[in-house]
């Protein structure tokens, strides 16, 4: 059970996640109403007249002051409605809803790959400083930071899609149809996606593990004739816990992004790839509704990881 | 008694006069304040010097901030020349700074590293626009040269100077604007001892040069007692003592002072070494709960109950010469 | 009378630019960059080719004496395309780096110097910004201005400056209790003053290091925006572009997606050890007189 004090901790974090939300929403919504493109423009189709053109304004409430159409944007929002996209006149929930599960498993996919990996090179890095281990990963995270997510996916497809037929190079199998398939089918993109993840989560774990082992207690520790490999695990790994955590949020972020890229070069049909091209059709609700969508997700993770965090946090007490 | 009396203690016309000032800071995620400097009246007549003593966590650089106007009060007033500093607007309140500047304990930290120490030296000048830039770097370059830094060592950076080197520059650029208050800080403590002499008598020949009023804060009773005409010592935010530096010297009433002078090894008069050091047990209180009463009373070898049920009165146990202390009286 | 500081003290340590030079990364780094510079501005002059003349009888050819990298799905030469591209990689780069920086620079610093509602009010409005994943707040704001390598670089300077806010703010709360801060408000410096004179100065060197850092995210970030069609357009040759391109025809031509990919990883390589180059350089202690 938690304690009082952490109760009031988490409150806190969760009211003060509240603030920041609302700026989130209305960060995407202005985006869309503060460019030059003229969603009733678009609308009007291709030979828009001045009357069909304030029409469609006036339909679509773009005629009203900012805030007041934020507000009916929020109401709407509340009740689940995106509304429809202008290319399919689909409503853009149900669009994002049939392609948030792809995006998902790429992305928790990618996520097991970059912490699994991640923690493995890290840990073994920290142990053996200086070691070929060690040299090996903090060269592979120096050039993964200059690595672009959509190169590493086309090698990827290049090598073991087309030429050795090991993976699927496009598409993607619904998990609800065929969960071996599906998840065989999204290791290429998981794979280019984790990349900069394992690099961020090797870098972490290297540091936070070398700063334990070169703390005084542990040289005491050392001194008094302790074996490396016991002062490693029964100290170092006490740290491991708190660093992963402080990066999950930061990882997941950027997987969130990369997922853009990594769907278009698979042709996989989730969220990232339907923004793209919604983005260059420009359709505005589409754009609008995936971005909120995101970035809800991402703040979900980083307000789930300040949770913990108060919860395992020893000061709080 | 809750305050001291906000009768003054100095000459009749005094250049700076403090009364009841108290000067409290919040404690983060905490309904507590730091009582830094907790009701301290004092006043300083044109051209002397007040050596302020303390232990660390006394406060006395807390006050020494106020002086200059760096640090508002949370209650009281700091008066140069008649006029309260905090209570004109900020722009007036920042263009009458040139009449009272600070040298702080840190040398090398009080100067920006990325200026050179002329540009340093010259900035008063720039920000009170005074004469145009050449006459600026002029004068900067005659006041460097006065306080012993010649025009090759005003082109360098602070860290291609020694220490005593970088205190000298603080000089320079307090002093250019020709103050007529100079609060020090700590002002060698941070110094070899060999180079302390130098900057101690440097800042004796600039008083008599330029009339300077000093407010000389400093842990160290040796400097104090050398360049101060009268001494206030300090504890946990209040004066215990205060008076003319040859009485507190020759017969110091409170046992804080008494404490204090005993602990000094050397450049005191010899009948003090023989009497029994006396040893200040523990350490200084918290400022952000100071002991009922008295507050010297948790370390101090003659208190007694009344010293934590009632707080000692500021009273003239002489003339001129001011105590906070139920027991001690003068033998004068 | 202190000795003046010894004059061999000064001149025993080596110049900035010497020790710079004795790091070989250092040396490779900058050499590349030079190269890649005089590539970008020379680009018309250099290049064999148009790189927008199409040849239909030599489409996807490998590479030969007349075509050193080859040909593309139209027969446009990949090494001239390639050539034409670093101008816009290169600069849009710089320029999206900057123009964060410029948002994110002063709106970090008043945080920081002013605190309370000030630091609040921007602290929100960055908080909110960073929780949108830097490439899908650049995708949301190039759609929104339409498709061009301009505005792509207008969206990747807003992604990217929130990042410069938070650690300006950051930086200058720390310079801000710095000693020399105080003794300048102690002679007289008004707010203004001692942001430009002493905060800002003192300030800048994390900044600019991070400007160097994200040099290289700024470059794959805008070859993802010409990758997915939201920066360079076709038929102008950009790194990215050409990549979407390799993309279609990864099957028949695999070879068209090593020169765009291996130039993008090189010149990001580069421009994060530049970053790294100028953490070293900008020590205030390697400052001399």
């Amino acid at each position: 059970m938690l304690s009082r004090n952490r109760w009031r901790v988490v409150r806190r974090r969760i009211l003060q996640a509240m603030p920041t939300l609302a700026i989130v929403s209305f960060i995407s919504f202005i985006i869309l109403h503060i460019g030059p493109g003229d969603p009733a423009l678009l609308l009007a189709g291709e030979f828009p007249t001045e009357e069909s053109i304030a029409e469609i304004r006036a339909l679509y409430g773009f005629d009203r002051p900012i805030l007041v159409q934020y507000a009916s944007w929020v109401w709407q929002l509340l009740q689940g409605d995106l509304g429809r996209s202008l290319q399919s006149d689909e409503p853009v929930l149900d669009l994002i809803l049939n392609r948030l599960p792809a995006t998902l498993l790429i992305v928790c996919y990618a996520m097991v790959i970059a912490f699994v990996g991640g923690s493995v090179l890290g840990i073994a890095a920290a142990a053996r400083r200086g070691g070929a281990v060690d040299r090996i990963a903090t060269g592979f995270a120096t050039l993964a930071d200059a690595l672009p997510y959509f190169w590493v996916a086309m090698l990827l497809v290049s090598f073991l899609a087309l030429d050795w037929r090991l993976f699927p190079a496009t598409g993607a199998v619904p998990f609800s149809d065929d969960p071996i398939e599906a998840i065989w089918a999204a290791t290429l993109p998981a794979i280019a996606l984790s990349i900069s993840g394992i690099a961020q989560i090797t870098r972490q774990l290297r540091a936070a593990m070398i700063e334990v082992l070169d703390s005084p207690f542990v040289r005491t520790l050392r001194a008094k004739g302790l074996s490396s490999r016991a002062i490693l695990w029964k100290h170092g790994m006490k740290n491991v816990g708190v660093t992963l955590i402080t990066v999950v949020g930061l990882v997941f972020s950027g997987k969130i992004g990369g997922t853009l890229l990594t769907e278009t070069v698979f042709a996989i049909p989730g969220t990232g790839s339907a923004l793209i091209t919604a983005a260059i059709n420009k359709d505005y609700f589409v754009v609008q509704g995936i971005i909120m969508m995101l970035s809800l997700f991402v703040f979900a993770v980083n307000l789930a990881v300040d949770l913990l965090y108060a919860v395992l946090d020893p000061r709080v007490e | 008694m809750s305050a001291p009396a906000a009768r003054t203690t100095a000459a009749a016309d005094p250049i700076i006069r403090v009364q009841a000032l108290k000067i409290h800071f919040p404690v983060r995620g905490s309904d507590e304040t730091i009582k830094a400097v907790d009701g301290v009246s004092f006043a300083v007549a044109a051209g002397e010097t007040l050596g302020v003593i303390g232990e660390s966590g006394s406060g006395k650089s807390t006050l020494g901030r106020a002086l200059v106007g760096l640090i508002a009060p949370s209650a009281g007033t700091v008066e140069q020349r008649g006029e309260d500093i905090f209570a004109l607007p900020a722009r007036e309140l920042r263009r009458r700074r040139r009449d009272f500047q600070i040298i702080f304990q840190d040398p090398h930290a009080a100067l920006n590293p990325r200026r050179r120490v002329l540009a340093s030296v010259r900035e008063p000048l720039d920000i009170a626009r005074e004469g145009g830039t050449a006459e600026r770097q002029a004068r900067a370059l005659v006041m460097l040269e006065r306080v012993g830094i010649g025009a090759e060592q005003a082109e360098r950076y602070p860290h291609e100077l020694s220490g005593g080197q970088k205190q000298r520059v603080n000089i320079a650029r307090a002093l250019v604007l020709r103050p007529s208050i100079l609060v020090a800080d700590e002002a060698t403590s941070a110094l070899d001892v060999s180079i302390q002499a130098d900057i101690l008598n440097l800042y004796l020949e600039l008083q008599a040069e330029f009339g300077l009023t000093y407010v000389c804060i400093t842990h160290d009773l040796a400097v104090a007692m050398h360049i101060s005409d009268r001494i206030a010592v300090m504890y946990l935010g209040r004066f215990m003592e205060y008076g003319p530096t040859a009485a507190i010297s020759r017969a110091p009433l409170h046992p804080y002072t008494k404490a204090l002078l005993s602990a000094e090894p050397v450049a005191l008069p010899s009948r003090f070494a023989q009497d029994a050091r006396i040893v200040l047990q523990g350490e200084i209180p918290s400022p952000i709960a100071p002991p009922s009463g008295c507050r010297f009373r948790t370390r101090c070898p003659i208190a007694a109950d009344r010293c934590a049920a009632e707080e000692p009165a500021w009273r003239e146990a002489a003339p001129g010469h001011w105590i906070a202390c139920h027991f001690a009286v003068s033998d004068a | 009378m202190a000795a003046p500081a010894s004059p061999q003290a000064r001149r025993r340590r080596p110049s900035r630019l010497r020790v710079l030079l004795r790091d070989a990364g250092a040396v490779v780094t900058l050499a590349y960059l030079a190269l890649l510079l005089f590539v970008a501005i020379a680009a018309s002059w250099l290049a064999p080719y148009d790189p927008v003349r199409l040849d239909l009888t030599a489409t996807l050819a490998g590479p030969s004496a007349a075509h050193w990298a080859g040909t593309d799905d139209l027969g446009r030469d990949v090494l001239s395309r390639l050539m034409y591209g670093a101008g816009p990689s290169v600069f849009s780069s710089i320029a999206a780096v900057m123009l964060a920086a410029m948002i994110g620079v002063p709106f970090g610093l008043m945080a920081g110097f002013f605190g309370g509602w000030v630091d609040a009010a921007i602290g929100r409005v960055t908080d909110a910004l960073l929780s949108f994943p830097t490439i899908l707040l650049a995708v949301g704001i190039a759609a929104v201005l339409g498709t061009s390598l301009t505005n792509a670089v207008i969206a990747i300077g807003i992604a990217f400056s929130p990042g410069f806010a938070r650690l300006m703010r950051a930086t200058t709360m720390a310079v801000k209790q710095e000693l020399y801060v105080e003794a300048a408000r102690a002679i007289g410096a008004g707010p203004v003053w001692l942001l430009l004179r002493h905060v800002l100065p003192n300030a800048v060197t994390p900044v600019i290091v991070n400007a160097g850092l994200l040099l290289g995210n700024a470059l794959l970030a805008e070859a993802s925006l010409s990758f997915l069609g939201l920066g360079v357009q076709p038929p102008q040759a950009s790194w990215g572009g050409m990549l979407a391109r390799a993309l279609i025809y990864m099957e028949r031509a695999p070879e068209l997606m090593y020169p765009p990919g291996l130039a993008l990883v090189l010149t990001a390589l580069a421009f994060n050890s530049l970053g790294e180059m100028a953490r070293r350089w900008l020590d205030p202690r390697s400052l001399s007189g």
